[in-house]
């Protein structure tokens, strides 16, 4: 075989499959409007509507997952997902990764350490309010 | 006739030891390496760099063997890579998201400095 024509057909072959990556990445994100969740995740994601098309992305498609997460969660734990969405939605991102930081470190601490941690927020929010 | 043909037909032909005599062969050669000279002294500055480059690397023919394939499948899967660490960390975000609007505790007791201190001091104290 030719080599200039098997260089060409390897240097092509390498191109496709570089473009072929980078087209797969850009391909798989939706843009994620509003209308282009499913009606069950409209109506969770409810409280976030009216802000839905300023959320960036990568923040739109997290909470599609958590979403889809919804229906698997206990009532209680619906409700506080209801209640929190807003305030969660509207923090800066540096609170965000913040408070995840402390999630990570406090969920690490023993079983009864984190079932201590309820009354010490009480205690804590007594003390404050004092 | 069509190019490939011709082509055969030429290599045909030279492939045929002609016999030269030693002046012509050496006439022919120098004549070669002035051509080629020649062509080199084209190329602008960045192909010039380019082609030594590819030179000292054996060529276009090696070149295509020994470098551009490795290099498009590091390329490929260095995209890969970021892509699925994307992801993954996209995943864990949501993870974290969900347990966080879920948790027993607030999202203050999370996001307040003062209590993570509270905290810090009191767990110091008591051990």
């Amino acid at each position: 075989m030719n080599r200039r024509a098997a260089c060409r057909a390897l240097l092509g072959l390498g191109l496709w499959a570089m473009a072929g990556a980078a087209g797969a990445q850009k391909r798989q994100p939706r843009r994620y409007t509003w209308a282009e969740l499913t009606a069950a995740q409209q109506e969770v994601l409810a409280p976030l509507k009216s802000d839905w098309e300023n959320l960036p992305i990568e923040r739109r498609r997290t909470w599609g997952g958590i979403a889809n997460r919804y229906p698997k969660m206990a009532q209680l734990e619906q409700e506080r997902v209801q209640k929190r969405m807003q305030r969660w939605a509207n923090l800066t991102p540096e609170q965000r990764a913040r408070a995840r930081e402390n999630y990570r470190r406090m969920a690490k601490a023993s079983a009864e350490k984190r079932r201590r941690l309820r009354q010490q927020w009480a205690e804590y929010q007594a003390q404050k309010a004092r | 006739m069509n190019e490939d043909q011709f082509g055969s037909q030429v290599q045909r032909l030279l492939n045929e030891a002609i016999p030269l005599a030693p002046n012509a062969a050496e006439r022919l050669r120098a004549a070669r390496e002035q051509a080629l000279a020649r062509q080199r002294a084209e190329p602008a500055p960045g192909l010039q760099w380019a082609d030594n480059v590819l030179g000292s690397l054996g060529g276009w023919s090696g070149m295509s063997l020994r470098v551009l394939l490795p290099f498009a499948l590091l390329t490929a899967g260095l995209i890969g890579i970021y892509a699925w660490q994307q992801k993954q960390t996209l995943a864990e975000i949501e993870e974290i998201d969900a347990l966080l609007l879920t948790d027993e505790l607030p999202l203050d007791a999370y996001l307040d400095r003062g209590f993570q201190d509270w905290l810090k001091k009191r767990g110091g104290g008591e051990q």
